[in-house]
């Protein structure tokens, strides 16, 4: 049933994503402090807060394990 | 995927919904309990407060991790990762001695699934009930338990997401402004987030994660050994199966213990027959052990046809407990925990980080002087306040006896409050340069433009109590002749 397979590996998907991303988001802001890159654009109003960073980081580091790890399940569909 | 192969064939196989029996027994009262308490624990410890703020925060913006009356900087990560390679050991040392007890007991998958279906018995019914209400035409009556059963879920599952959220952002807070109806976009977005993840994960796919997404699933078999205590079915003593009236003695008509009751199997939440042997699909949660320990009762027979035991005893060999892998995972976990507790005990609670004034790089002063500017960054990570002292520590001062480096004025002490970084801007100066008595070349890219520049050290030490120090080196630019 394609249906199921195919809901099962989107899930997997973004599953595996989501657990790399987390890995990613937690190693990348222990080192990078958001506060000078919100203090940077604060005239822009573009991030207004930290919270946004690291909203937009996490999604971001989500949205590309997500890309390799679709991708990589896409390829590997005999 | 028309023509996939057999074994995928049957690996993605199509999903049956499984409609988990309710059983009661010893273990059944334990993975409640045990659900109790980490339940109570995720949801009360956001509210528990401790020397005047939330006992457990991971305070994203001002970057600092509480915990009770530690608190945790980004320069602290590494106990952060000790505390997460513990964890993955402690697993691994779990999983050889007794098997998935994380997967039966404490998993939140786990966990909140049975909250779930709790809540699923609550509004549509046991097991046979459900199984009709599900097969049943649409009705109003149909139609008003499964409402009701969403309402449910759906609240609770807002209201984990809100916890969670409750975890990063003091959770008081974030309480009062959701009655206020003013809650940030990103905090509504992750409570939903959150929350929608733990609707999915416990109101929808349950076992599925344990069967198709779970990594843990897949590799706890490798931490296995003959000696792992698992979920077993005594096929010696249980086969022939087959079903028998009460009081009959099965050996009269050539059968084995189990009834074929098929108990086992409707209890189970992954929908598996332990009676095959032990599969990967098995989550150990021991339901199983309830559900035949009861039939076993009510026929008169011995306990245990379905039991924790190890593959060796049910070949009738001796077990170890003791066993080389057990204690090779034992002793890693003892040092790493013994040296978490050490580093911790050890860990100075005051950092410092010295920047030099970016502006200016010297400047020359009336009395013929030279000056630069640096800004001291003092963290105090302690629970308390503390007053630092700053001295200079720097090369070249104390091997001529004379003091070359100077501040000013000559000691500066700045209180800090606890758990902040206090930024003091500090000043110090020395005589001219001069390269025949300065120990320090350069060749760096100032040297060429006729700037030396020298190391120095920062020295900063709590008035009120000896030995709280930290040191910071930073360098002293001045003109060369
Ligand atoms: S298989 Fe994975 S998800 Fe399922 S209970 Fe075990 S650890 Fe949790
Ligand atoms: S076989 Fe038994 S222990 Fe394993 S998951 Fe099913 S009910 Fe739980």
């Amino acid at each position: 049933m394609p249906d199921a397979l195919s809901g099962r590996r989107a899930l997997t998907v973004l599953w595996c994503a989501f657990l790399a991303a987390s890995v990613a988001t937690m190693l990348f802001f222990a080192f990078v402090d958001p506060s000078p890159v919100v203090a940077l654009l604060q005239p822009t109003a573009v991030i207004p807060d930290p919270t946004t960073l690291y909203s937009l980081g996490f999604l971001f580091f989500f949205a590309v394990c997500a890309l390799a790890a679709g991708l990589t399940a896409w390829l590997l569909t005999p | 995927m028309t023509d996939s192969a057999p074994l995928e064939e049957s690996y993605y196989a199509a999903h049956q919904k499984v409609y988990p029996r309710e059983m009661s027994g010893t273990f059944s009262r334990l993975r409640i309990t045990a659900a109790w308490v980490l339940l109570g624990l995720f949801y009360g410890l956001p509210w528990l407060r401790w020397e005047g703020r939330q006992a457990i925060l991971f305070d994203l913006p001002a970057r600092q991790f509480h915990l009770f009356g530690l608190t945790l900087w980004p320069q602290d990560f590494v106990f952060l990762a000790w505390l997460l390679v513990i964890a993955a050991l402690s697993l691994f040392f779990f999983t050889a001695v007794a098997g998935r007890l994380w997967c039966g007991y404490a998993c939140p998958q786990t966990v909140w699934t049975e909250v779930f279906l709790w809540m699923e018995r609550l509004t549509e019914g046991d097991r046979s009930r459900r199984m009709k209400l599900d097969a049943a035409p649409w009705s109003a009556a149909k139609l008003g338990r499964k409402a009701l059963k969403q309402t449910l879920w759906v609240s609770f599952a807002l209201w984990t997401g809100f916890t969670f959220v409750g975890f990063f952002t003091p959770i008081t807070e974030l309480a009062a402004r959701l009655l206020a109806h003013s809650v940030s976009g990103w905090e509504t977005f992750w409570v939903l987030f959150y929350g929608f993840a733990t609707y999915g994960n416990a109101g929808f796919l349950r076992e599925q994660v344990c069967k198709y997404m779970c990594p843990y699933a897949r590799f706890q078999s490798a931490m296995f050994d003959r000696d792992t205590l698992i979920i077993s079915y005594d096929a010696a003593r249980g086969e022939p199966r087959g079903s028998r009236r009460k009081g009959v003695d099965p050996t009269t008509r050539g059968l084995g213990s189990c009834t074929d009751c098929t108990l086992c199997v409707q209890v189970c939440p992954t929908g598996i027959d332990i009676r095959n042997g032990l599969q990967y699909e098995c989550i150990a949660c021991a339901a199983c052990i309830d559900a035949c320990d009861s039939v076993m009762d009510h026929m008169g027979y011995p306990r245990g046809l379905i039991r924790y035991d190890t593959q060796h005893r049910l070949e009738n060999r001796d077990t170890r407990i003791l066993r080389p892998r057990v204690l090779v995972y034992g002793a890693l976990l003892a040092a790493l925990i013994v040296g978490f507790v050490v580093a911790l005990a050890l860990r100075q609670p005051v950092g410092l980080d010295v920047l030099h004034d970016r502006n200016t790089l010297y400047r020359n002063l009336s009395s013929g002087e030279i000056e630069n500017v640096y800004l001291l960054k003092i963290m105090n990570k302690d629970s308390r306040p503390h007053e630092f002292r700053v001295t200079l520590n720097s090369e070249g001062n104390d091997d001529e006896g004379s003091l070359r480096h100077q501040l000013d004025p000559r000691e500066p002490k700045f209180l800090v409050p606890a758990g902040e970084v206090f930024n003091a801007a500090v000043r110090v100066r020395r005589d001219a340069w001069n390269d025949a008595t300065d120990p320090i070349e350069t060749d760096e890219p100032e040297a060429e433009s006729g700037v030396g520049a020298a190391e120095i050290h920062f020295v900063i030490s709590a008035t009120d109590q000896p030995g709280l120090t930290a040191r910071a080196e930073s360098r002293f630019f001045a003109p060369r002749d």
